[in-house]
């Protein structure tokens, strides 16, 4: 690509960019902590897991009934 | 004269830009999450260690079925795993060296995979062998960095050190859409879960990353805050925002809406380059595998460090969390693969 055609591709991004419709700040973070807390409960890195037989990556210790 | 003037133009519309970007800025991330409770400790230890590589492990990724895993190191070896009982199921050797891309199918019968050799090859994991079944998908003109499937088995979407990400499809080997914009290599890229098959992410070493329409193949938003080579990018869980992780030693959120950067995970402590991230299943927790073998895990609306993680003995090259939010594994340079949970 030439210098200018990369110029204009730039010029073009930049006119979209400056144009797009955006949100508050203070609505994004609204939005992003009602995400986490709606999915905290399923999230066994943050809530862990009810029991460690729910850990599939638990190694399988004691006595089993066969 | 033309180029002078759109010197000039673009020199207008960037501060045009920041001007617009400013407008709506009326509070702060970490500042609006003061009251919140902080995560104050996460119980999280290896609970297995995956050996079988020979060589530095450079990439892997889950398959849906949210037990096995595909990971690829830099001997040319392919290893798929079940990770529950650490078994290797399938060990394909490629005729290259630094295989730095793979990914699992959605239907987990394929990995695509491909590196130094350029090309994005594809195999198929039910067959009696793989290996003699391997198709090619495409070839760039530089080295693979990152792959993934877009939404389903039937397209791949490769970002490579020519600076270019392209859409394939699979079937026919034909590019469907080509993502020009990059100064440099592309390291890494990441499809949108809600926008799934019409907005991808791809970041690399002109420390920038690019947000894509893939329909028309256009550039619609960039990011370019990162001070060096940008290795991982990966979307917040609701799409609605994005991690990067750098060799600048920070990882910084960028939300798509307020087109913005809106937090940045770092600490004077923190010196060596990060190359993996990814979010825990809420987005609450950011896990970040860094050059001086530590994976670190940052609460993400107090942008602190909540508990850094010793095991690998080599930098941490990669790293992802399991679709259903179970586990999160790590693969490193000192060939070994751990998963944490």
């Amino acid at each position: 690509m030439s210098s200018i055609a990369q110029q204009k591709k730039i010029v073009e991004q930049l006119r979209a960019e400056a144009s797009m419709a955006r949100k508050p700040v203070s609505e994004c973070v609204k939005d992003m902590i009602q995400f986490m807390d709606s999915n905290k409960d399923k999230d066994c890195l943050v809530s862990g897991f009810q029991s460690k037989k729910d850990n599939p990556f638990q190694e399988k210790g004691g006595c089993s009934v066969l | 004269m033309e180029e002078q003037d759109l010197t000039g133009e673009i020199e207008t519309l960037k501060k045009k830009l920041a001007e617009e970007q400013g407008k709506l800025s009326d509070a702060d991330l970490i500042l609006s999450c003061q009251k919140i409770e902080p995560i104050t400790q996460v119980n999280i230890k290896v609970r297995k260690v995956l050996k079988g590589h020979q060589g530095k492990v450079l990439c892997m990724s889950w398959s849906q079925d949210k037990r096995h895993l595909v990971s690829t190191s830099h001997d040319g070896k392919l290893l798929v795993w079940d990770a529950f009982t650490t078994n290797k199921e399938h060990a394909i050797s490629m005729a290259t060296t630094w295989v730095m891309a793979c990914a699992y199918s959605p239907s987990g019968q394929f990995v695509a995979c491909g590196g130094l050799d350029n090309k994005c090859s594809i195999y198929p994991l039910l067959e009696e062998e793989p290996v003699t079944k391997k198709r090619l998908v495409g070839t760039h003109t530089s080295y693979l960095a990152c792959c993934q499937f877009n939404t389903s088995d039937h397209q791949v979407l490769t970002g490579s050190g020519d600076s270019t990400c392209v859409l394939w499809d699979v079937e026919s080997g034909q590019m469907i859409q080509s993502f020009h914009g990059h100064a440099g290599d592309v390291q890494a890229l990441d499809l949108s879960p809600s926008e799934s098959g019409r907005v991808f992410v791809s970041a690399g070493c002109d420390r920038a990353a690019n947000v894509w329409d893939m329909r028309s193949g256009q550039c619609v938003q960039l990011f370019d805050s990162h001070e060096s080579d940008v290795n991982s990018v990966r979307f917040y869980p609701s799409g609605d925002a994005f991690v990067t992780g750098s060799d600048d030693a920070s990882c910084r959120l960028f939300d798509l809406r307020t087109d913005r950067e809106v937090a940045v995970y770092k600490k004077e402590s923190v010196l060596f380059g990060c190359n993996a991230v990814d979010f825990s299943l809420s987005g609450r927790l950011l896990f970040a595998g860094y050059s001086d073998y530590v994976l670190n895990v940052w609460d993400v609306l107090k942008a602190k460090r909540v508990a850094m993680l010793y095991g690998h003995e080599n930098r941490v090259s990669c790293l992802r969390v399991v679709p259903d939010g179970t586990a999160v594994c790590t693969g490193s340079w000192d060939t070994t693969l751990r998963i944490w949970a």
